[in-house]
């Protein structure tokens, strides 16, 4: 028998390399989209602050507006 | 984007499964079947480098699938199912080509010899290869993916040709596992089936053909994901 065994050695060792970038790179590429959803999340709710703290000082002026003068 | 419980937990079970698979493949390949005859040790490649075909035939399949159901219905999902499956399929493959040069070395006495089989897996991998730098070039979404949707079904000829070469051209050295061929005469690295090396052959191409669903089951998530991502940040920049 043929002593063959660096290549089996050397054949697994690329095949699994292969196989575990392409699962590292899904892995890493759902580990992004986690912190871009979790930058996103602030973003939206520091908006939706904003746009809330504005519609009530609109609402208040508004209401000062109308009281009647004496 | 939500998905269902039931989505969630037969996704769950699949991994595990995979995973089990794997794990029960690797001692078949390494404990199981005993060393082949001729070839010794570097035999054991031949069950990741058939596995993995195996697993690029299917997600080839689902591409051409997901793009003549695009050209059918238009729908999106059809679209990032194409994409998911030539992305994973290209890596599959390339694990294939790669096993197949390292067996060769000891038996062929060469990497790489332009014999019709690795001619047209060449072929077959460039092509896909060419799928998604292509794709990237085009900016216009809807003419992207009737692109890539007519691509994908067109690309699908280089894998037929890829199965059927080995089968009709003499003059390949490409081993023939399965199905008949036109000559046995000048195939190198032939050998004879025992039990245990079609259980074990059999069982790493099922596993294999399921790690490829998983994974593209996975990376449609991705896809989902990244776009609802994009929808979002879209909003915030319309809203700013």
């Amino acid at each position: 028998m043929p002593d063959t065994l660096d290549y089996m050695i050397l054949g697994y060792i690329v095949a699994f390399t292969l196989l575990g970038l392409l699962i590292g790179s899904i892995v890493w590429r759902y580990r992004s989209c986690a912190k871009t959803e979790a930058l996103l999340d602030q973003l939206e709710a520091s908006e939706q602050t904003s746009a809330a703290s504005t519609t009530s000082s609109t609402a208040s002026s508004t209401a000062t507006n109308a009281v009647p003068s004496r | 984007m939500q998905y269902s419980e039931s989505r969630t937990r037969n996704l769950r079970w699949l991994t595990y499964a995979s995973i089990g698979l794997f794990i029960i493949s690797f001692w078949m390949i390494f404990a199981y079947v005993g060393p082949e005859r001729t070839q010794g040790e570097v035999q054991r490649i031949f069950y990741t480098h058939l596995g993995a075909f195996f697993a690029s035939f299917v997600l080839f399949v689902v591409a051409l699938i997901a793009g003549i159901q695009y050209l059918r219905t238009r729908h999106e999902k059809w679209d990032d199912l194409g994409l998911s499956a030539i992305e994973l399929g290209l890596i599959f493959s390339l694990i294939n080509i790669v096993t197949g040069a390292i067996w060769a070395r000891p038996i062929w006495n060469t990497w790489w010899t332009w014999d019709p089989r690795l001619t047209t897996v060449a072929i077959m991998w460039l092509a896909y290869a060419a799928y998604l730098m292509l794709r990237a070039g085009i900016e216009d979404p809807n003419r992207r993916r009737r692109f890539a949707a007519v691509y994908s079904i067109l690309a699908f000829s280089s894998v037929f040709l890829t199965i059927v070469i080995i089968r009709v051209r003499p003059d390949t050295i490409h081993p023939v596992v399965a199905g008949p061929t036109s000559t046995s005469e000048g195939i190198e690295g032939d050998f004879a089936m025992s039990d245990r090396i079609t259980t074990t052959l059999l069982f790493t191409i099922f596993t294999y053909v399921v790690i490829s669903i998983t994974l593209l089951w996975y990376r449609i998530r991705l896809e989902n994901r990244t776009k609802l991502i994009q929808a979002r940040k879209m909003k915030l920049l319309l809203n700013a």
